[in-house]
């Protein structure tokens, strides 16, 4: 069985897409005050089996001024499946301020068991961004750094 | 007097405690640099409830709008702040031939973790200062889209965050902020003997938006 796990929450779910609420339950009631702005909870993404994977992009380049040569880059389906294998949730802030940012990147689209689709972005970095098409979770944004995965994709 | 405690806090009046344990990753055994951030949020509650999830990252110190400074991780721990290092010899211009050939093949490999490995071989300064010897510094502030950069008609969802966080430009620091920058910068280096030049903000030394802290100033 194929799931997206994050290692760091352990959780396991083999049915449906679900969205956690941050592990800190015993949170006293004023302490709601300082709650998190939306953006920046992570959206822990726990789905059945993929069972379908297209690749519609296997390496462009997004300008960020590193110039980089992206020829080295060319995703192929088992890398997207190894992604989604390793991926851990991040939040948004983490994603967009620690990860690094890379000019390499692919994006596809996937299919689960329960008929949920969604579409994906992965760079070569690591980093990567997923979104449900239909369903509960339509257009949630789940993001994701998988350390295993930088450097990956190489052409063959 | 030294104004730090046994656990590592800044004891002067002019530093808040909020220690955050969930931003630490183990003891910091020397301090070689400074590194300055901005935290793409409005304000402190943006960054404190980032800082409660497990395996957050985060910076020692974080600066309000009002120029309060907040002291969020010990300085005696490490905190992942700054990410994969640039090769510092070649954006310095400094690079030993011995140093670039291995550097040129790294870079073939359009990661950050190829050169990262080799950088992190080197000490400070010929490396920028990493994770494992700075202190980080995060200044309150958001990106946001230029008024002259508007999402193109037609981006939505996963495209439209793309453009959105590879487009957004820093809002100034404010002038409280800049007061309290400096005054952070001076006592941690007289601390803990930072030279000027390890001063760095986060794009000059990792792979990040360039306009992150690009209005903060320093002497």
């Amino acid at each position: 069985m194929e799931v997206i796990r994050h290692p760091h929450v352990l959780l396991w779910v083999s049915l449906g897409l679900c969205l956690l609420a941050p592990a800190n339950a015993t949170k006293r009631a004023e302490d709601k005050e300082s709650e998190p702005q939306p953006d920046y909870v992570v959206r822990r993404l726990t789905p059945p089996p993929i069972v379908q994977v297209t690749v519609d992009v296997p390496s462009e380049r997004a300008d960020l001024g590193q110039n980089t040569d992206c020829s080295t880059f060319f995703l192929r389906p088992r890398h997207v499946r190894f992604f989604f294998r390793h991926a851990q949730a991040v939040s948004k802030r983490d994603y967009n301020q620690y990860y690094d940012w890379t000019e390499c990147r692919a994006s596809g689209t996937l299919k689960y068991a329960n008929g949920m689709r969604a579409e994906w972005t992965i760079e070569i970095g690591g980093r990567g961004i997923l979104m449900p098409t239909n369903g509960r979770r339509k257009d949630v944004l789940y993001y994701l750094n998988c350390e295993a995965c930088a450097g990956f994709g190489k052409p063959e | 007097m030294s104004a730090i405690n046994a656990d590592g806090m800044v004891t002067h009046p002019r530093v808040r405690p909020m220690r955050f344990m969930q931003i630490e990753r183990g003891p910091l055994k020397k301090i070689e640099g400074i590194i300055v951030h901005q935290t793409d949020t409005v304000d402190e509650k943006g960054v404190f409830g980032n800082y409660r999830h497990p395996n957050a990252h985060g910076a020692h110190f974080l600066i309000g709008k009002d120029g309060t400074i907040w002291q969020t991780a010990s300085l005696l721990q490490r905190t992942s702040h700054v990410g994969n290092l640039k090769p510092r010899c070649l954006f310095e211009m400094k690079c030993s031939p011995a140093e670039l050939k291995p550097l040129q093949q790294a870079l073939k490999k359009p990661d950050g973790p190829a050169s990262h490995r080799l950088e992190m071989m080197k000490s400070v300064p010929a490396r920028y200062p990493s994770n494992l010897d700075s202190v980080g510094i995060e200044i309150v502030g958001k990106a946001t889209l230029p008024a002259n950069r508007p999402v193109p008609a037609g981006l939505n969802g996963r495209l439209r965050d793309l453009f959105i966080g590879e487009n957004a430009v820093y809002e100034p620091v404010t002038g409280a902020q800049q007061a309290s920058l400096q005054w952070l910068i001076d006592f941690l280096r007289q601390s803990f003997h930072v030279p000027a030049t390890e001063v760095h903000r986060h794009p000059d030394v990792s792979w990040k938006n360039r306009t992150e802290a690009s209005t903060a100033q320093w002497k």
